[in-house]
């Protein structure tokens, strides 16, 4: 309902107002002085504000520029209430910032035009306000996302070529290949793993949000999966020096998955668990069967630092940055944003838990059928 | 002093990132150097203190202390002032170089770099010694 407020002293008036503006289906809130309209101008967010120029104390001129000057309240659009053939009311008026005039006796056929024509010009300069506001959201993320690529991507990158560049070195020099050529060979390899991985997962996000992404389901082990996905990840962990276990627990039924994405996410889950984890700490994947709910829980347990409360939701939003990191400039990567996406197209949930200090759990649950 | 003449540097590589970091390692030993990693800032000031290295390379985007401020310890410290500090640069972020040499690093080397590029900077630090 579009919300008109009135600031006039004279209380006829303000009377003869509402009597042709409310039967309208008009919200009329009313103020009877300067000084009390700029404030509920500001409160009442109204979408059009007419406004009397004489009134004792603050006069319509002053409350004009006052509401034009404030942030809250530049953008609503003021009708001034002058008398006949009072000119230099109405420059004096316009100066003030006011959007138009309008003459006593109302006539209250054109009272109600103006009104409307204002309502609709505010409605065209709020909606492009908004949509300026959400390019400047859209922005930001692109911004946030170049930056993920150049740290995300250069760091893998770096380790291939340094390593692919010192080996072809050697060879050109006809030198000995020697073990720690062979290590920069295997380090430059899973950088490019990685390269291809962050690729794969910007990829498959983009066309999982657009549901283009065909799920290939099968029955699936999950504790098979897990036992899978954790020789993946092992060179990783031997590299961090983490405790990795699988608990399954018993009669897990197999269930109906896209095996190749969901360990996919299940990687994701236990690298992402491993960066930050420190050396000693372990990481514990537990498999469970809640027959109540009819599903399966997959959860990732790390003793590593946590997540503070205030990110477990955000840590899932694309591009996401946890503030702590910001300092180092890390990127996170897709990697959660991803695991959402994927476990939510089989019908399942994702959230994550954690305690500060005692590291953070994240449980996944699919349904059976 | 080893019977043979000098003995192996040892190189302490203060970087969080474990391709880097393992990148360094292997390129370092092969040029016959003794590589010690720190993965954070914290170890590697304490690193520095107790291997007492001939030369620190040192990543700037480092969790808990980075990499300048390590810089400034290592410079401080009447035990590890003397040991010459090589910083790696990104070549995006422009005022960390001059603000490395604020901090007392003895020279940079901006990321990514070659092969040839490290070794060289690597042996005219280890001769300032």
């Amino acid at each position: 309902m579009t919300k008109i407020l009135i600031i006039d002293d004279e209380p006829d008036i303000v009377e003869s107002l509402e009597v042709m503006l409310t039967p309208r289906g008009y919200h009329v809130v009313t103020a009877s002085s300067g000084g009390s309209g700029v404030g509920s101008a500001a409160s009442e967010k109204p979408d059009i504000i007419l406004l009397d120029v004489m009134m004792p104390g603050m006069d319509g001129f002053e409350t004009c520029r006052r509401l034009k000057n404030s942030d809250e309240t530049k953008n609503i659009p003021v009708l001034l209430l002058t008398a006949l053939n009072q000119s230099d009311d109405k420059v004096k008026g316009l100066d003030a910032g006011a959007d138009d005039f309008i003459t006593k006796p109302f006539n209250d056929v054109e009272l109600r035009a103006r009104v409307r024509a204002f309502v609709r010009t505010k409605k065209l300069r709020d909606d492009l306000e908004e949509s300026y506001r959400r390019l400047k959201e859209l922005e930001q993320l692109r911004d946030s996302l170049t930056h993920m690529l150049v740290h995300d991507l250069k760091v893998p990158l770096t380790a291939v070529k340094g390593g692919v560049e010192t080996v072809l070195d050697a060879m050109n020099k006809k030198e000995n290949l020697l073990e720690p050529h062979r290590r920069l060979l295997a380090n430059a390899k899973s950088g490019a793993d990685k390269v291809l991985g962050l690729i794969q997962d910007i990829l498959d996000a983009s066309r999982m949000e657009e549901n283009k992404l065909p799920l290939h389901k099968s029955p699936v082990d999950m504790a098979a999966l897990a036992r899978s996905c954790a020789a993946m990840v092992e060179p990783l962990r031997a590299q961090s020096q983490v405790a990795l276990t699988i608990n399954a627990g018993p009669s897990l039924p197999e269930i109906n998955l896209d095996e190749a994405l969901v360990g996919r996410v299940l990687v994701n889950l236990i690298s992402n668990s491993l960066k930050f984890t420190p050396p000693g700490g372990t990481i514990t994947v537990s498999l469970s069967y809640r027959p109540g709910e009819k599903q399966v829980e997959c959860a990732v347990h790390d003793t590593g630092s946590g997540i503070p409360q205030e990110d477990l939701e955000k840590i899932f939003d694309k591009f996401f940055q946890r503030s702590d990191f910001q300092a180092t400039r890390k990127g996170q990567g897709l990697g959660l944003a991803f695991c959402r996406l994927a476990v939510e197209r089989h019908g399942g949930k994702i959230w994550a838990e954690s305690e500060n200090g005692k590291g953070s759990r994240f449980v996944m649950r699919f349904p059976l059928s | 002093m080893s019977l043979f003449g000098k003995s192996r540097k040892k190189i302490l590589v203060v970087e969080d990132e474990p391709d880097i970091a393992e990148g360094l390692d292997a390129r370092l030993g092969l040029a016959d150097y003794d590589v010690i990693i720190a993965p954070d800032g914290k170890s590697g000031v304490e690193k520095a203190r107790a291997e007492k290295p001939d030369l620190v390379v040192l990543d700037i985007m480092l969790p808990k202390i980075d990499g300048f401020e390590v810089c400034r310890i290592i410079k401080s410290e009447a035990g590890t002032k003397h040991i010459p500090v090589l910083m790696l640069t990104s070549l995006s972020m422009m005022g960390d170089v001059e603000r490395a040499f604020d901090v007392g690093a003895n020279d940079y080397l901006s990321k990514p770099f070659t092969n040839e590029r490290l070794l060289a900077k690597v042996k005219s630090l280890l001769k300032l010694e």
